[in-house]
């Protein structure tokens, strides 16, 4: 297997972007992560494009944007892995890369759901599921779904509202210091549990936003590309997994089985016996409190039933037990779909790099990162390891 | 005025500032009410209406339509399915028969759809419940007949299988036992 790093990464701003198209914004973090890394798209081998649409234009976004970008004639497709396309996108570079079949490929993941009126877009995200047996007659929205796991998990462990309400507070926090981010606001408990049920026990500040945003990591195969790669991070192991697409087939709603075994093999593959205290910090799909809580689960951080109290006890802001989100995460940086999971890996990047600086900056000790990116609610799941260490390949 | 009666409304004072640009000055450029940036508003319109096949699994909607709610179960290695599925991946088998399921249920999980999809805006909140029957199988459906405050996760249900309004679709939900 040949090594992969991570050469480059940019990112849009996110947002309600209503000052760009889909092809722009994926410029936006394209054109940043061509400087990042000091390539030009000459260097670039294939591009692959994470994007769910429905609610965008643009049918065919990866040869819209590979035109706009300049990146026309190389071999591309779009994936889709619902909220973990960019995950996706990842790993079909990480694939190409480790194969020998390519030496850089660019994954570049964009949304732009502003693009349709907001009923159509919440429409649409709600049918992420089983459109026929579970939608037709049941009318679920994305909240609803997750919903479903909050009131198991609250009445198996005694959660409350609250609890998961830090997790909001949390984010906004560093959402709050990263300009970058569409929501830079801090917020309390008290503003949490003042907001309007969308799903109930989830509320409006318990979900992530609807977001425009674009973000791009590229992908360079470290033994041929050496002159690229200057603080190189490398990805040590990528673990996916899926789940049902029926909420009714699934055993249990106290965790996503997907998360779950996709955090296994991403440990098994990078020769991680333990994943506590084995990463300075990590990203997870937070696109609602419940689910960073179930993340600290599923990852392995802590047992069945903690999660809550990991986030009541603040022990995944800086300098705690796994420091995560701290670019805001899904909740306050923005949820551009396609986007999210490729955004996530541009953030750790600068983190292991300490390129973040200033209060979001976690401290680099050990030199490894984690990323938690789920689709749906848990129908897709990928867990990706990095490290500032090249490890045995 | 209603939800979707707002929303409608909503929509059609954006399409008349739409089409008032377009009138005085050809373009259908209309400034977002919030950034004031300019948006081209397409005038190609697409409806969304599928067209579902079910030949496979017909036998479900005729049970449905005389009260039973079935499962398929292969005939070969004996694996059921719900919601039915007419191919055993299993065994491969395409032998297939509809069995009955059991009317109880204990609720597993549950929410009440505050904000609801456009299409279901004409109804009040709903609440979604997943149970468990004794098969060992889980059934999703809407749950009716109780104050939401009041449910409790483990309490005993029962299957309804009627026609739903306003479509008149026949359809199953849960209601307390």
């Amino acid at each position: 297997m040949e090594p992969v790093a991570i050469a480059g990464v940019g990112v849009s701003k996110f947002g309600r972007r209503t000052d760009a198209r889909m092809d722009e914004l994926a410029w936006e973090a394209f054109s940043e992560a061509l400087d990042d890394s000091g390539m030009t798209q000459k260097d670039v081998d294939q591009f692959v494009v994470s994007s769910l649409g429905g609610w965008s234009s643009e049918f065919l976004p990866a040869v819209v944007v590979g035109e706009y970008c300049g990146l026309s004639s190389k071999p591309t497709m779009r994936v889709e892995a619902a909220c973990a396309s960019g995950s996706a996108a990842a790993f079909q570079a990480y694939v190409a890369i480790a194969s020998g079949q390519a030496d850089v490929v660019a994954a570049i993941g964009v949304e732009k759901m502003s693009e349709s009126p907001m009923p159509t877009t919440v429409e649409f995200i709600g049918r992420a599921g089983n459109y026929f047996w579970e939608f037709e007659n049941f009318g679920l929205t994305f909240p609803g779904y997750y919903a479903l796991y909050a009131t198991a998990y609250m009445d198996k462990y005694g959660a409350k509202e609250k609890d998961f309400a830090e997790v909001a507070v949390k984010n906004h926090y560093y959402g709050s210091m990263n300009p970058k981010a569409q929501l830079q606001k801090r917020v309390t408990v008290e503003d949490v549990m003042k907001s309007r049920y969308v799903a109930w026990p989830i509320k409006l500040m318990d979900s992530s936003p609807i977001t425009d945003g674009a973000a791009a990591v590229i992908f360079a195969n470290g033994n041929k590309v050496k002159r690229f790669v200057k603080d190189p991070v490398w990805v040590r192991s990528i673990g996916a997994s899926s789940g049902t697409s029926n909420l009714s087939k699934r055993d249990g709603f106290l965790g996503l089985d997907a998360a779950v075994t996709a955090a296994k093999q991403a440990y098994r593959k990078a020769g991680i016996d333990d994943p506590r205290g084995k990463f300075d910090v990590a990203e997870v799909h937070d696109c609602f409190t419940i689910a960073e809580v179930l993340a600290y689960e599923d990852l392995g951080i802590v047992g069945r039933g903690e999660g809550f109290k990991l986030a009541k006890e603040h022990q995944t802001y800086k300098g705690g037990t796994l420091p995560a989100n701290l670019d805001g995460g899904l909740k306050a940086k923005g949820h551009p779909i396609g986007a999210t999971g490729l955004a996530m890996l541009a953030e750790l990047k600068k983190q292991l790099t300490q390129q973040v600086g200033g209060q979001r900056q976690a401290d680099i000790k050990k030199g490894w990162a984690l990323a938690h990116n789920i689709g749906g609610t848990g129908h897709y799941a990928f867990v990706t390891t990095l490290s500032l260490e090249r490890g045995g390949v | 005025m209603t939800e979707k009666q707002m929303v409608e409304d909503a929509n059609r004072r954006f399409m008349d500032k739409v089409r008032q640009a377009t009138i005085d000055t050809g373009l259908p450029l209309v400034p977002d009410e919030k950034t004031l940036d300019p948006l081209y508003v397409s005038s190609r319109d697409l409806p969304l209406k599928f067209i579902i096949p079910v030949a496979k699994v017909r036998p479900f909607f005729d049970a449905l339509r005389e009260g039973r709610l079935t499962a398929t179960k292969c005939k070969r290695c004996g694996q059921m399915y719900f919601p039915p599925q007419a191919d055993c991946f299993r065994c491969r088998s395409s032998q297939m028969e509809y069995v009955g399921l059991s009317r109880e249920a204990l609720l597993m999980a549950y929410t009440v759809i505050n904000v609801k999809p456009f299409s279901f805006m004409q109804y009040g909140d709903y609440v979604v419940a997943i149970g468990r029957l004794p098969e060992g199988l889980n059934v999703l459906a809407w749950m009716k007949g109780m104050e939401a405050a009041k449910i409790e996760i483990g309490m005993k249900l029962k299957l309804v299988i009627n026609r739903r309004e306003p479509e008149g679709v026949y359809t199953y939900w849960f209601e307390p036992a």
